[in-house]
């Protein structure tokens, strides 16, 4: 009797007791101090313009799987366009046209931006409409001129395409959804970046990686002003501006679409017509034609015009080859993402 | 018993949920979610004044990328999303206070990124503009090229430099005008002179003067929002109700406490209790296992007594030497238990059916009487026999219905009795014959009497003739020799005379006819005593019961012929029938002799001189049937039902042993499967029908 399962509980429960007592008595605790990391970083203030990191951690299945989709033309309406179509990375991450051609044939309203370093903008687009990457995705597969579909549809394809479904089931718990589908998209996106450009060598401490003429246009492009917009790791993508700031561009090109109206379109502020988001001039040898109306057709032609209308100069033959010459050793390359 | 149980229970139940609430009121700080989400508002804080100062330093030049700005915003958004969780547990009210601060907060950032993407795009130009004007003037100054300034221009364009770079500096809104005042006619000798160059320096100096004032304004908006400020009192706020709800918990672990102590102590309570009460409770356990001993120790003396009993019992069922069948209503045997002795039986019937065990007529008899038995819910009696080993065994079989559509079958071995019965049998049988004995030789004592007189007649008549014959012969020699005398003559008259030759000739054929007939008489009831006492055979055999009827009438004349008169009417068409010829003799002789002792009885009561005994055969359809009619008595109704009962008489002691009937009955019903029945009328007489059935 004395030592029956109940007479045990009993104990049991009295010492769980004595446990919730003891803690209870214990007093509680002090907020231990906060201690703040600091927040300026001195590598930041040296030169206007960063090199960009030559490594980048991924999940590599989400890059590979990405890297499928982005050529996948299931993700048009008529499975004929993929994300490559217009981001061809053999021609800089573009598809070196004016404005791109969607599906059945029609025209895209914008110059297509590259691909490549787009995740150092700090939007996407030319009106920078999108904060991210992967809310970037929805404007060209729904955008009825470009791939024309929608996520139910893209969803449902991809669910019948035995490739996928394994590899998704593999990454993502809810399998293949929209939301997987962009995260996968939007990480192989962030391995497509260039870095160890001749230029950025040359930011690593590398001197001779620039000639004479290519260091004395880097310099006319600080003294000109251009740095003051195109500046940071991307030389550019990290700001608005208006387009036309020293004079009007819109008026001397004429025929004024909605797409000009830019900044405008996403903010309806007055303010903000004809301001674009200021681009990358990473690559910018390989992405002609210039602006997002792809009215430049060569690089002398769209520093001579930035030259105008956003700095209020009018630069020399002489000066404008010394900035393409600087321009030129923007070009860096572009690794396919491993390890 | 019950309530107090549920009562304790209800207790338990209540201190257990009591405690919990009491543990979750101290578990509300998470001391380490706390920590974070303090190390994030003061974060949130820091980076607010840090992105004030990036911008200051981007407004002046030290810093050269916007990175640094996008970079502080990006941390501000992240923090401020994460921020959106609070981790202590407020009541709703303070929870929605800290959430308004939030939502302020984020409105606040949302303007202040607004105004940073203004001032970063007004600062690259007013930059541009700062940078490139004083340029600009130079070489507008130095050129050379038509269209040259004029030195009034030139000066001009001096003096406004210095304006604007000032107004750059001080901002001072009076001076304003006279700077545009300047500009504008500056403005006007350029439209003059052509000079885009000229026209290009002024539209930079209009920039400087148009945007010094407006970046002032962002600049002036943005630090104006003063979120750092809001973050702090968000801090403030999320303190006080941190320090409320601290010193909540704290109230509550003393609670806890002193709750805890106090429940340790009555916990030792009752086990202290608990100890006690086991301790009483052994000793109650001591006597009531000495109480249980006493009991088994009663019961075991039952058991003992309830075994010998059922021990008694088995002993007795297998006793007794009648074998028990239980079967169900299908005749499926649940139980067997064999007979003893001769064991005719084959053993494990369980789970067999009759139709398996016992031949097929005598298993359809079984399920017949069975149905009969559940039917009428009443005793079924019937025999039946089983052949084995040249042996024919009898049986006698009772059913009696027990539990639902249960039968139990007591089975006995009546082949003794049977046995026992043909004994009895041949006894009566017997006993009648010695009854007859007298009669018969009564019967046979008259002719052979009168057969003896007319031997003696004849014998005497001989003699008489013998004397005649020989003077007849004296009388022929004489005649041959001629010596013929009249002596001779007289002497054969003499003799002729003495011999009465005539009464002789006239009464010796007739003496001769009456010895025969007495001879006959005799012959024939010695034949008839042959055949009456004919010991028949085991198997039935085709008999001409007319014939058989009258020898039994024969022989039992003497029983019947003082009170009766016997009329036979014998259909001579009758067929043989098969028949235990020396049983049907019996039990005829069995009916005249009680039909003549019915009449006798109303002869010596003087009803009647003398009665009559009637004998008829006929054939009936599958039927032989025999009538013995008499003019007796009759059968009283009260006995009626009993007359085939055996050991029933109505005679006198000695008269008669009362097995007659009996065994008729069973002669004829059982050994023949006919019929024995009777119509009966008081006074008037009774008749016996027997039918026999002509087929086997």
């Amino acid at each position: 009797m004395l030592y029956s399962p109940k007479f045990w509980a009993l104990v049991t429960f009295a010492l769980a007791l004595t446990t919730v007592l003891l803690w209870s008595h214990k007093p509680a605790p002090k907020v231990a101090p906060v201690i703040l990391a600091d927040a300026s970083n001195e590598k930041w203030t040296t030169e206007p313009i960063l090199p960009i990191p030559q490594e980048t951690r991924l999940d590599k299945r989400k890059v590979a799987l990405g890297e499928k989709l982005f050529n996948d033309p299931r993700l048009s309406q008529n499975n004929e366009i993929a994300c490559a179509n217009c981001h061809n990375f053999k021609l800089g991450g573009t598809d070196q046209t004016a404005r791109s051609v969607g599906l059945k044939g029609q025209i895209g309203a914008v110059n297509s931006p590259t691909v490549f370093n787009a995740t150092f903008n700090f939007k996407q687009f030319w009106d920078g409409r999108a904060e991210t990457l992967e809310a970037q995705i929805d404007g060209p597969t729904h955008a009825a001129n470009e791939m024309g579909s929608n996520w139910p549809d893209i969803v449902g394809k991809l669910r019948q395409a035995p490739e996928y479904t394994s590899a998704f089931a593999a990454l993502y718990p809810a399998g293949i959804e929209a939301d997987s589908i962009k995260d996968a998209i939007a990480t192989f996106e962030r391995s497509l970046t260039t870095p160890d450009s001749r230029f950025d060598q040359y930011l690593r401490g590398n001197q001779n990686a620039l000639t004479k003429e290519e260091k004395d246009g880097y310099q006319l492009f600080k003294a000109y002003g251009c740095i003051s917009c195109h500046q940071g790791v991307n030389i550019g993508g990290n700001m608005f501006q208006k387009f036309g700031v020293m004079g009007d561009y819109f008026r001397d090109r004429g025929n004024i679409t909605p797409a000009d109206y830019g900044r405008f379109n996403v903010t309806h502020n007055e303010a903000d017509k004809f301001v674009f988001k200021v681009p990358s001039l990473r690559n910018v040898a390989l992405t002609a034609p210039y602006f997002h109306d792809g009215s430049a057709p060569r690089l002398e032609e769209a520093v001579f015009v930035m030259g105008r209308y956003q700095l209020g100069r009018e630069l020399t033959p002489d000066e404008i080859a010394s900035l393409v010459k600087f321009l030129k050793t923007l070009t860096g390359e572009y690794k396919k993402y491993s390890s | 018993m019950m309530n107090a149980r549920i009562k304790n229970f209800s207790i338990a139940i209540g201190l257990i949920l009591l405690l919990t609430f009491l543990y979750v009121e101290t578990t509300d700080i998470n001391a380490e979610e706390h920590n974070q989400y303090m190390r994030d508002l003061r974060q949130l804080k820091e980076l607010h004044a840090t992105l004030d100062k990036h911008v200051l330093e981007s407004r002046y030049g030290l810093l050269t990328t916007y990175d640094v700005v996008n970079h502080d915003l990006q941390q501000i958004l992240r923090l401020q999303k994460e921020l959106a969780q609070v981790p202590v547990s407020f009541g709703p009210a303070e929870k929605t206070e800290i959430q308004t601060l939030l939502n302020e907060q984020a409105q606040l950032l949302q303007r202040k990124a607004s105004a940073l993407e203004q001032f970063k795009s007004q600062n690259a130009i007013i930059n541009n503009s700062l940078h490139y004007f004083p340029v600009a003037v130079s070489k507008l100054l130095a050129s050379t090229t038509h269209p040259a300034l004029r030195p009034a221009e030139k000066e001009a364009v001096t003096h406004l430099l210095q304006e604007v770079l000032v107004y750059y500096l001080l901002t001072d809104p009076n001076s304003e005008p006279k700077i545009q005042q300047l500009r504008a006619s500056l403005l006007t000798a350029a439209a003059q002179t052509e000079s885009q160059n000229f026209k290009t320096t002024l539209s930079h100096a209009q920039t400087i003067l148009t945007l010094k004032p407006e970046i002032d304004r962002t600049l002036q908006e943005m630090i104006s929002y003063r979120s750092a400020a809001l973050v702090e009192k968000t801090i403030a706020q999320y303190e006080s109700y941190y320090q409320q709800t601290l010193s909540r918990t704290n109230f509550f672990r003393a609670v806890l406490f002193i709750f805890s102590v106090l429940l340790l102590f009555y916990i030792g309570y009752i086990i202290v209790k608990l100890k006690q009460t086991s301790t009483a409770l052994q000793a109650a356990n001591e006597t009531l296992d000495q109480k249980v001993q006493e009991r088994t120790a009663k019961l075991r003396d039952i058991n003992a007594e309830l075994q010998r009993s059922e021990a008694n019992n088995n002993a007795l069922i297998y006793a007794i030497p009648d074998s028990l069948w239980r079967m169900n209503h299908s005749g499926l045997f649940l139980d067997f238990i064999p007979p003893k002795g001769d064991a005719v039986f084959p053993m494990d019937w369980e789970g067999k059916t009759v139709f398996e065990m016992l031949p097929f007529a005598v298993a359809e008899k079984t399920m017949h009487y069975i149905r009969l038995a559940l039917e009428k819910e009443q005793m079924q009696l019937f025999d039946f026999q089983l052949h084995q080993n040249d042996r024919t065994y009898h049986y006698e079989s009772r059913l009696l219905v027990c539990g639902t559509a249960e039968i139990l079958a007591i089975v006995r071995d009546i082949s003794e009795q049977k046995f026992l019965e043909e004994q009895l049998q041949r006894a009566q049988k017997l006993e009648s014959i010695g009854q007859l004995a007298a009669g018969i030789a009564h019967e046979i004592n008259t002719p052979t009497q009168y057969v003896g007189d007319n031997t003696r007649f004849l014998k005497d008549g001989f003699q008489d003739l013998q004397a005649v014959v020989t003077k007849n012969g004296q009388l022929l020699q004489a005649c041959r020799s001629n010596t013929i005398s009249p002596e001779l003559l007289n002497e054969v008259e003499e003799a002729v005379d003495q011999a009465d030759l005539e009464y002789l000739t006239e009464e010796i054929p007739k003496a001769i006819e009456q010895a025969l007939l007495g001879v006959e008489r005799i012959s024939k009831i010695v034949q008839s005593m042959k055949e009456f006492a004919h010991p028949g055979s085991d198997d039935k055999q085709a008999t001409d019961l007319n014939r058989a009827i009258e020898s039994t009438i024969t022989i039992a004349r003497n029983q019947w012929k003082y009170v009766a008169d016997l009329a036979t009417d014998f259909d001579p068409q009758l067929p043989l029938v098969p028949c235990f010829v020396g049983e049907f003799n019996q039990v005829i002789l069995n009916l005249i002799i009680n039909a003549a002792h019915a009449i006798g009885d109303t002869v010596e009561a003087g009803q009647q001189k003398k009665g009559r005994i009637t004998v008829h055969t006929r054939q009936r359809g599958e039927w032989a049937e025999i009538r013995i009619g008499d003019t007796g008595t009759g059968i009283p109704e009260a006995v009626r039902s009993k007359i085939f009962d055996p050991f029933f008489t109505t005679k006198q002691v000695g008269q008669g042993t009362g097995q007659g009937l009996a065994i008729s009955h069973q002669v004829i019903v059982e050994k023949h499967q006919g019929q024995l029945s009777f119509e009966t009328e008081v006074g008037k007489g009774t008749t016996f029908i027997i039918r026999l059935p002509l087929a086997c």
